[in-house]
């Protein structure tokens, strides 16, 4: 797309140029206006190859650019058709295994009701169980957020800081700092309870992996026509190959495992995030910390009237 | 009324799940009838008037969805619990509106099932027939309307979000009733995330800023109610 832009503009340029060189010849020999004696002027000459080369270059870029809608199209319907399989795969798979889980749950309630002296083992096998059922609920949860529509309203995004910070109960630890002056961030239109959702998620992170006496910083900025909020925090990072990785399911960076988590969180403020139209993105230093910045729209409207159609 | 301890008529295809829930609700002190499929749990449900029915909605001759509107056509409002199954909000908003009165994601535990169950049965005990599809509920100055998601405080319109109008809607037309959060978060949110719990809390807090405290209870281990009488407006 870029190359086929900077084609045209090339051939743009020649055109201009070409156009120019004549009028100046023309005006500067007035009486050489009715001889076609081409060999004899190379000014007409160079005019002509000038032209040719132009016209040359507009068919190229244009027909480049076709050339690479068609393969982004071919790749978003190919993309767009492997999410509807996947959805379909997990609802098959939740489904199937949801019986099976609930079975198990039921006897083990009657066993442990039963049988005074096992209970411990029981115990053990219902926390697994339970870790199991956790599992495919977060599964559903993500192949859920993909088809269930939006419900969009007004939200002011202060508000909605105020709101994680009552639900993660560590005011101590998290700075805030919303944009104010020179102008406050305007309201946003979205689905509160998902962001919500998401942004609990990344500041939940940012405090898992950091240490308890170090400060998370949350800021939220207004860039022109877009919502950025960012999570900032010192903790221990994400390996440089993995940060591309950490938003796929059930993907746990190889530092994290001695944290508990699900693997699912990151995947789902991802999906979240997409689906307003926004962006995350990860940066990060191992042993210094880590940016979690996450772009919105101000009005997620057009996508998602979009994603409706498809749907 | 009661000498004899409720009857609960259990309704699920798959033997392990049913059997187990079955010594479950036997323990809990119910007695139990169990169906195997929608056709004889409408059969038992006519003949044994079961206090509550607990309804798997995958099933085969006759799906649990099925078998909930033909017993509201049949004017049987026995209070009926879904255990469900699929892709979970679609299926939910669908059993709402063919008369089901409460939810239960597969997979839970028995005594999940068993909260639930006493839940109803007091409900029953409490309410009658249910309230939850009256559209406009008013209680003293307070009025919600359902269809078009508004609430007024003595004829002041009340800007609420999208989900504590949700749980305020639901809790309203459960008057007296406590109601858990796990319930709330399955019921208005349609997720079952047991990390999202506080996320009700949230919502209550907002309700309360913006209504007083006087509405809503907070029963502590328990959950939330709403305190007064709720007529349908």
């Amino acid at each position: 797309m870029k190359t086929a832009r900077w084609l045209g503009w090339l051939g743009f340029g020649v055109l201009v140029a070409g156009a120019a060189f004549a009028l100046i010849v023309r005006l500067a020999a007035p009486a050489a206006l009715l001889q076609f004696s081409f060999l004899a002027d190379p000014a007409i000459a160079v005019l002509a190859v000038a032209l040719g080369l132009a016209l040359g270059l507009l068919v190229a870029s244009a027909w480049r650019r076709r050339q690479t809608l068609q393969l982004k199209r071919l790749l978003a319907e190919r993309a767009a058709a492997e999410a509807v399989e996947r959805r379909r795969f997990m609802q098959r798979l939740d489904h199937e295994i949801k019986n099976p889980l609930t079975a198990i749950q039921v006897q083990l309630d009657n066993l442990q009701a039963v049988d005074a002296d096992r209970r411990p083992a029981i115990g053990e096998v219902r926390a697994q169980v339970d870790r199991l059922a956790y599992l495919t609920r977060g599964l559903r949860r993500l192949a859920d957020l993909e088809a269930r529509p939006l419900e969009l309203e007004r939200i002011e995004i202060g508000e909605l800081l105020d709101e994680v910070a009552e639900l993660l109960q560590a005011p101590e630890r998290i700075a805030f700092d919303v944009q104010r002056v020179p102008w406050p961030i305007p309201p946003l239109e979205g689905d509160r309870e998902l962001l919500l959702m998401a942004l609990r998620n990344l500041v939940d992170n940012a405090l898992k992996y950091s240490a308890a006496d170090t400060p998370v910083q949350v800021r939220a900025r207004d860039l022109s026509g877009k919502l950025l909020v960012e999570v900032v925090d010192t903790g221990r990072g994400i390996a440089r190959d993995e940060l591309p990785l950490v938003t796929e399911e059930l993907y746990r960076g190889s530092n994290a495992r001695d944290v508990a988590g699900s693997g699912l969180g990151l995947a789902m403020v991802q999906r979240i995030v997409a689906r307003h139209g926004g962006q995350l993105e990860l940066r990060s230093r191992p042993g210094q910390g880590t940016i979690a910045s996450v772009q919105l729209p101000y009005e997620p409207g057009a996508k998602e009237a979009e994603r409706g159609v498809r749907r | 009324m009661n000498e004899q301890p409720p009857l609960i008529l259990l309704v699920d295809d798959d033997d392990a799940i049913r059997a187990g829930l079955a010594a479950a609700l036997l323990r809990a002190g119910f007695r139990v009838v169990e169906a195997r499929n929608g056709l004889e749990a409408l059969k038992l449900a006519e003949t044994k008037a079961p206090d509550v029915i607990a309804l798997d909605i995958l099933m085969p001759e006759l799906d649990g969805r099925e078998v909930c509107r033909r017993l509201r056509q049949a004017d049987n409002w026995t209070p009926v619990i879904m255990l469900t199954q699929i892709s979970a909000t679609g299926e939910k908003i669908a059993s709402l509106e063919e008369g089901a009165d409460d939810f239960l994601n597969k997979p839970f535990d028995s005594y999940e099932l068993i909260a639930r169950v006493r839940a109803l049965l007091r409900r029953q005990a409490v309410a009658g027939r249910p309230a939850q599809l009256a559209g406009v509920l008013v209680s003293g100055p307070l009025r919600l309307e359902r269809q078009t998601q508004r609430v007024w405080l003595a004829g002041q319109a009340v800007a609420l979000s999208n989900k504590a109008f949700g749980v305020l809607a639901h809790l309203m037309s459960r008057p007296n009733v406590v109601v858990s959060r796990e319930q709330l978060l399955d019921q208005v949110w349609g997720w079952d995330d047991p990390t999202g719990i506080r996320t009700v809390d949230v919502r209550i807090a907002e309700i309360r800023r913006k209504l007083g405290d006087e509405y809503i209870e907070t029963v502590p281990g328990e959950g939330y109610r709403f305190v007064g009488s709720v007529k349908a407006g």
